[in-house]
This record gives structure tokens, C-alpha cells and sequence, in this order.
């Protein structure tokens, strides 16, 4: 019993949300908000590709998280049952999206472009700066073509550095399935990219890789 | 030679290998020109995803304007539910215990051994962390009387399954005697019912016969209101 309680210290995500459940903790709350907006926000610009679409999605993960404290199980981790929420409402939103004809994919692409001052006014850039954060809004965009389920797996393993394991219990699908979207999702987010990748490697006189689908 | 499939290779690009394994792919890529140039594709594609950098996370409207979205009003008195969620544990077990011993009618010595001893160690547990005073202790104790709960419940369900056999046995039985008694419900339902036919035919016969009997009145109405003479 001893081992148990040290072993139980300092208090996990799955204790404030037990406590969230059972007395509708604001403490325990806001330490799991605090310690879960970042990932949360992050997944869901990654996922709708603007910042503050993100930032509105990730208010509403966690307004559905206390609505859904009751259906949280003890015995299942609290991140998988949060990323699952996110992913959920992102995958909502951007079904929402494409159903308002607002063309999804441009609509998307552009949306998320008047982010990019946001970027540029946190940081005053020096040219070398400038020419990453083109780099990375040619990303962004490829990525937003990208159908949402390989999106989804990028963004989970990639960037917030799940394992291929954990990403097989958000998905509910095999660790297998979760590898070949993976590749899946690199090879073609590689295809996307080809041309930007081709000027590079002229600048960088480097070989440029040839890509083929397995 | 035979090429790790691409799910090795995810595992390999993730860090996800054991290193012997991890050895081995980085061998097979130093002598196969196919895997060495797909994996250089997906590392490229790795490197890119590196240039989409997002700046530090926005925080939000504090949880209290999302509390107040939810149904049931936050609770000030964290402590007391606590130590009510506690015996409630230990109550749910106590329950299921009785529970369990109540429906078996020969439960394993050994079974019963263990479960008092782990409840009396719960319970003393529960004594000694009354004398503890952070709240956050008590929440560390809720949750080791629950956990406890959990593992003791579960052990009773493996207990319990093999007792499901012989229950299924039993069921079985009983049904059997339920559908003979059917059978012989059922039989004498029939006799009733020929019974009832048979009444039912003698009645008709007698009324047809009283029918045939009354004689037409001198006043009798002719349905065309003229009587042939």
C-alpha cells in the first residue's frame, strides 16, 4: 500500500481527472488545462492549419471534456481520451468547413496565411528566418492537402511525438494501420513537395532523393 | 534478399527500434540501393515537416468560464466528498464481498482468506490516513482505496467465473424441469379446450332446437308487411 501511494505521487492527469469527474474539481481542471492546452492547440493548427481556429477548437476540446467527464473511464489514459476528443472535433470542423462550400482545401490554405504576420511579428526575422518560415508555410499547405486521417497520424507521431502504440489507442485502429499511414502520409506529403525540395537540393548541390510508392 | 517492410521502417524513422534491430535495418540499408532511397524520401519528408514551426501555444479564457458551462455546479468542500468517496470504496467492496459470499453456496477457504486480509488492510489503511491532514493526501488515499477496490473486484470476477459453470449447470436443470411442466400444462390445455368444443356444440344444437320449437305468433310482423293467405 505504501509503494502504491509514493508510487502515486505527484498526482497524474488520470487523478485531477478523476477528481474533475467526481466533484467537479476547478483545481484539478485548470492544472489539467495547463498542462494540456499547448499539445491540444498545436494538434488542432496542425490539423485546420490556422492558428486561430486552433485556439477556438481547442476551447471547445475542453469545454467537451467537462461536458464528457462522466463517460471518462478510470482505467483508460486521460491523454488518449483528450487527444480522441480533439481529433473528433477537428475532424468536425473541418467536415463543417467543406460542407459550407467554402472549398475546403483553398479555403484553408488561405485562412491559415494571415497567420503567418502573427509568426513574423513574435519574431522580427533576419532573411535567413524569412526564408524558413516560407519554407514552412509551403509545408502547411501541403500538409492541408493531405486527406485528415494521414494529417492526423503526422501530427500525432511527428510532432507531438507520440509512440506508434499510444496513436493505435487514440485511432482505435491497429499499430500496423497507424505505420502505413504513416509511410503513406510521408511518401506523399514528399510527392507535394518534390519541386521545393528539387530547388533546394540545386542551391544545396545535393543529390535529390527519388521517391517511390511502396 | 528480403526487405523490411514499411512498417519496420516507421519504427526505424521514429526511433521506435531496438537497437540490435536498429543495427541490422542500418546494415540492410548500407547494401540495398531500394530501401536507401525510399527511407531518404521519407527523411526528406521528416526534415520539411521540421520547417513548419507554430509559435508558443495562446493561453485561454481561464477553466472557470468552461466550469460554468457544465451541469453540475462546482463543489467547495473538496475534502468532505473525499473522504465520502473513500468509504464509499470501501463500502462497494465490502458489498461485493458479502455479495460474493452470500450467492456461493462453497466459496474457496483460500479465496475468502485473501479477501478478508486485503479488506482488513484497507481498512487499516483508512485508519491511518485519518490522521493525515492535506487534502492531498486524502485524494492519494481515494485513489490507492479505489485501485485496491478495482484489483479486489476483478480477482472476485475470475473467482466468480469458474463458479458460472456450475451456475450454468443449475440453469440448465431448471429449465428442463420448467419445460416438462410446460409439456403438461400444455396437454391439459388441450383437454380443456375438447372439453369446451364439446359444450360449445351441445349448446348450439339446444338452442337450434328451441328456435325450431317457438311457434310465429298471431301478430308476427312479415318482413313484406303482406301476408300471402
Amino acid at each position: 500500500m505504501r509503494n502504491l501511494l509514493a508510487s502515486l505521487l505527484p498526482a497524474t492527469d488520470e487523478q485531477m481527472m478523476w477528481r474533475v469527474k467526481l466533484q467537479d474539481d476547478p483545481q484539478a481542471f485548470a492544472r489539467l488545462m495547463a498542462r494540456w492546452e499547448g499539445p491540444i492547440q498545436r494538434l488542432c493548427a496542425r490539423m485546420t492549419g490556422g492558428l486561430h481556429r486552433a485556439e477556438d477548437l481547442t476551447q471547445t476540446v475542453f469545454v467537451r471534456l467537462f461536458a464528457g467527464r462522466g463517460d471518462w473511464e478510470p482505467r483508460a489514459r486521460f491523454s488518449t481520451f483528450l487527444w480522441r476528443i480533439a481529433l473528433n472535433l477537428c475532424h468536425d470542423e473541418l467536415r463543417k468547413t467543406h460542407r459550407r462550400g467554402e472549398c475546403s482545401l483553398e479555403a484553408l490554405v488561405e485562412a491559415g496565411a494571415g497567420d503567418l504576420d502573427r509568426l513574423a511579428a513574435e519574431e522580427p526575422p533576419p532573411d535567413v528566418q524569412a526564408q524558413t518560415r516560407e519554407r514552412g508555410e509551403l509545408v502547411r499547405r501541403a500538409l492541408l492537402k493531405l486527406a485528415p486521417h494521414y494529417r492526423a497520424v503526422l501530427a500525432l507521431r511527428h510532432y507531438e511525438r507520440l509512440k506508434f502504440q499510444e496513436i493505435a489507442a487514440v485511432l482505435d485502429i491497429p499499430e500496423g494501420t497507424v505505420k502505413s499511414r504513416m509511410a503513406e502520409a510521408l511518401t506523399q506529403l514528399g510527392r507535394l513537395l518534390k519541386p521545393l525540395n528539387e530547388n533546394q537540393s540545386c542551391n544545396r548541390k545535393t543529390q535529390t532523393p527519388e521517391l517511390r510508392v511502396l | 534478399m528480403t526487405h523490411p517492410d514499411t512498417a519496420q521502417w516507421m519504427a526505424f524513422l521514429y526511433g521506435e527500434t531496438p537497437a540490435a534491430r536498429r543495427r541490422e535495418l542500418d546494415d540492410h540499408l548500407a547494401c540495398c540501393a531500394d530501401c536507401a532511397a525510399q527511407v531518404r524520401a521519407w527523411r526528406g519528408s521528416q526534415r520539411a515537416l521540421d520547417d513548419w514551426a507554430l509559435p508558443p501555444a495562446r493561453r485561454l479564457r481561464g477553466p472557470k468560464a468552461i466550469l460554468q458551462t457544465g451541469t453540475a455546479p462546482a463543489r467547495a468542500t473538496a475534502w468532505l466528498s473525499l473522504a465520502a468517496l473513500k468509504w464509499a470504496a470501501a463500502a462497494a467492496l465490502a458489498l461485493a464481498l458479502a455479495f460474493g459470499l452470500g450467492r456461493r453456496t462453497a466459496p474457496g477457504a483460500r479465496d475468502v482468506a485473501e479477501l478478508s486480509a486485503s479488506v482488513a488492510q484497507l481498512a487499516e489503511a483508512v485508519q491511518r490516513e485519518h490522521s493525515f491532514n492535506s487534502s492531498n493526501n486524502f485524494v492519494l488515499a481515494t485513489t490507492a482505496a479505489a485501485a485496491e477496490t478495482l484489483r479486489l473486484l476483478s480477482e472476485y470476477s475470475t473467482v466468480q467465473d469458474s463458479q458460472r459453470a456450475a451456475d450454468q449447470q443449475n440453469l440448465a436443470l431448471a429449465l428442463d424441469t420448467l419445460n416438462a411442466r410446460l409439456d403438461r400444462q400444455h396437454a391439459e390445455l388441450e383437454t380443456v379446450a375438447v372439453n369446451t368444443e364439446d359444450g360449445f356444440q351441445l349448446t348450439h344444437q339446444n338452442l337450434a332446437r328451441l328456435v325450431s320449437y317457438s311457434p310465429p305468433g298471431p301478430d308476427t310482423i312479415h318482413p313484406f308487411g303482406s301476408e300471402p293467405k
